[in-house]
């Protein structure tokens, strides 16, 4: 069954989705013992593409419940479709139905709207769940999901209780604001996803914005992995390197230099701060380690320029 | 189930354990998932076996370091020769093996409490003086403390909510679950309309409180202080950090317990805290960890007296990120309190011009006053 992981692991290569072993073992165990999986990590390295591979990897409906402060049962369970049922009362005004039996008409399916986790209990077929940025919810929220997760069970006092009949493969995802309770930690699988390495990144945008040529590739992941290193008030992630790539390609360039780096800085770097001592204090050393003749070879060449680059700072 | 399986889960359980006994969170449970993982995973490669394991047993970027550590110790010899798993000698080879906890949380927090003071003496004898003051609080005071900080938090709410409350008055919704509901009752004419109010979002809270050397005299007020605030019901969400040249969350251990298990246990959590103070490092790295939790409706609480032995550069950013992402900023110096105080520890000046209340607090009397500030 071990082929599963390794299965896992090319097919997401195929949709674009670069997963290292420890994320193809997570999702292959998610699977397998049908837990659901907790994802931590910085903001921007793919936590949530995960759970949209997976869905295009199964073949599967994908359904997102994005968490935030104040998000009730209205919006993440179901709701009642109130214009319906009042058009429905008119309608059947006239009718000698009994009130009892009028009532229950319009507390029946048709007139449910269904929010993201009763569709995930009510799916025909396994569904991937993505439960986005559960750190944002309140507590209160979080324990009553405890117990979703627990038993695929829903009730809704007026139909009953529900169970799903093919409980979904979920996935969560947290940027750590606030830490989990530990009870929702034992319920679920754990993978931390840290900011890729140099190779991973490098493969990463490959695959995902090939238009930019090799060369560009290798320097921009040459100058986002030494980036990061620097004290940032916020440290670009994948997502935002990617942008940045697929920006330079816009801008037709085939590679790094001051005025388009310049010109660009903008979407790697959004914080003011950083911008300004990116442009007055980083920039032209950074362009100089990008550009060496031997440069952007690898993990060993990062190492070693970092170490130039800290002694000019 | 073959002889081999058999010594398998025989040795995951004396491996669940050892994790245990180490602080993950693994119980039996835990353990028959392990064992289900294993099924999955091809055994013949130790990388799969290992990521297997963690990705059940190990529930943060701290408990993956500490497995990865024990994995490599425990697998490498016991599973290999198949013997019986000594356990008890393998407990002895990992260094650090923290004693069993419970009682001696106490104990170790009041035997340091002496200690504790003969350090200060050396440190400066007119703070001594000037602490005095808080080497008076028993626990028995907490309660006044709780009831003090309670009095803080509605003022702090009510001060800071006017505007949500203009607010609501538009965000008004009908209910209409139940005016639908009731309508029924008259043949679905909606004759009462219910209204629903927008959950109100309350006043949040970050108290970051110095444990530094310097601070030492203060410590055992700063966490009772701690205590109360992580205690208090009239405030949103309340986060509460210890720092000297780190970061240390502290909102669990002080929620979760008795208030001289959980201030005994804070103690434990915060290691080598006599230092010096890097002020600037902690707050950077307060938010760069748990920023996302600030909003324009959280206040943010320092205490500390201001000696940074860092970089003034890095203390003077996070103040300004600080300032841009709370409501307000609180700073709170002990040695404000003492007489012909001026702030002149280069650190309290690069500070000041992003504090919105700055006040002392060494004693129960300075909160009481800070009460009439805010």
């Amino acid at each position: 069954m071990h082929s599963d992981i390794d299965a896992i692991q090319a097919s997401l290569a195929e949709q674009s989705y670069i997963a290292d072993r420890p994320t193809a073992t997570a999702l292959g165990l998610a699977r397998a013992l049908e837990r659901p999986l907790l994802v931590e990590g910085p903001a921007g390295v793919g936590k949530t593409e995960i759970a949209k591979a997976m869905a295009q990897l199964l073949e599967t409906e994908l359904i997102r419940l994005q968490c935030y402060e104040g998000l009730d049962t209205a919006a993440a369970i179901y709701e009642w479709n109130y214009q319906r049922q009042l058009l429905h009362i008119r309608l059947t005004e006239e009718s000698s139905r009994s009130l009892e039996a009028r009532e229950t008409e319009i507390f029946s399916h048709d007139f449910l709207l269904e929010r993201p986790l009763l569709k995930a209990v009510l799916a025909k077929r396994s569904a991937v769940l993505l439960i986005d940025e559960i750190d944002r919810t309140d507590e209160a929220f979080e324990a009553f999901l405890l117990e979703l997760l627990s038993d695929w069970q829903l009730t809704i006092p007026e139909l009953g209780t529900l169970t799903a009949a093919h409980p979904p493969l979920t996935i969560l995802t947290s940027n750590r604001t606030r830490e989990l309770s530990d009870a929702l930690r034992r319920r679920c699988l754990y993978l931390w996803i840290d900011y890729p390495s140099f190779d991973k990144e490098l493969e990463i945008l490959r695959a995902r914005v090939p238009a930019a040529g090799e060369a560009l590739t290798r320097q921009v992941t040459a100058f986002v992995q030494l980036l990061r290193r620097l004290p940032l008030e916020k440290t670009p992630g994948v997502a935002e390197s990617l942008d940045w790539i697929s920006a330079l390609v816009v801008l037709d360039a085939d590679s790094l230099g001051e005025e388009v780096v310049t010109a660009s800085a903008g979407v790697i770097l959004k914080h003011v701060e950083d911008q300004g001592r990116f442009r007055s204090k980083w920039l032209t050393v950074l362009l100089e380690a990008v550009s060496g003749p031997e440069g952007w070879r690898e993990q060993v060449w990062l190492e070693r320029a970092w170490q130039q680059l800290a002694s000019k700072i | 189930m073959g002889p081999y399986a058999r010594a398998l889960d025989a040795n995951l359980l004396t491996f669940g354990r050892l994790l245990r006994s180490q602080g993950l969170l693994v119980s039996a449970f835990e353990v028959g998932l392990g064992a289900r993982a294993l099924a999955v995973v091809d055994l013949s490669d130790p990388e799969a076996v290992h990521l297997g394991l963690r990705t059940v047993f190990a529930k943060s970027p701290l408990e993956q370091r500490r497995f990865d550590r024990l994995f490599e110790r425990f697998w490498s010899g016991d599973l290999a020769s198949g013997t019986e798993s000594p356990f008890d000698e393998l407990q002895a080879r990992i260094p650090n093996s923290p004693q069993p906890q419970g009682l001696s949380v106490l104990d170790w927090s009041q035997g340091r409490e002496s200690e504790e003071r003969v350090d200060t003496m050396g440190y400066s004898p007119a703070e001594v003086i000037a602490g005095q003051d808080f080497a008076g609080v028993e626990t028995g005071q907490v309660e006044t403390l709780k009831r003090l900080v309670a009095r803080l938090g509605r003022k702090l709410a009510t001060r800071l909510s006017r505007r949500h409350r203009l607010s609501q008055r538009r965000g008004q919704q009908l209910d209409f679950r139940r005016t639908l509901r009731h309508s029924l009752a008259h043949g679905g004419e909606p004759l009462e309309l219910f209204r629903r109010r927008r959950r109100r979002e309350k006043t949040r809270l970050a108290f970051l409180f110095d444990v530094s050397g310097s601070m030492m005299i203060y410590s055992q007020f700063l966490l009772q202080l701690a205590y109360a605030f992580v205690q208090q019901r009239a405030l949103g969400r309340t986060e509460v950090f210890g720092f000297a040249t780190d970061l240390y969350r502290l909102t669990d251990t002080l929620r979760l317990l008795g208030v001289e298990d959980a201030i005994g246990a804070a103690r434990m959590a915060m290691p080598g805290r006599s230092g010096g103070t890097k002020i600037g490092t902690s707050l950077a790295r307060f938010l760069e960890r748990y920023g996302a939790a600030l909003d324009p409706s959280t206040v943010t609480i320092i205490a500390s007296d201001g000696w940074d032995t860092g970089d003034l550069e890095v203390l003077e950013r996070a103040m300004r990120s600080l300032k841009r992402r709370s409501a307000q900023v609180i700073w709170l110096n002990p040695l404000a309190g003492s007489p012909g105080y001026r702030p002149s520890a280069a650190g309290m000046k690069t500070v000041l011009p992003f504090v919105d209340v700055f006040a002392p607090a060494h004693n129960l009397d300075s909160l009481r006053a800070l009460e009439g500030h805010l």
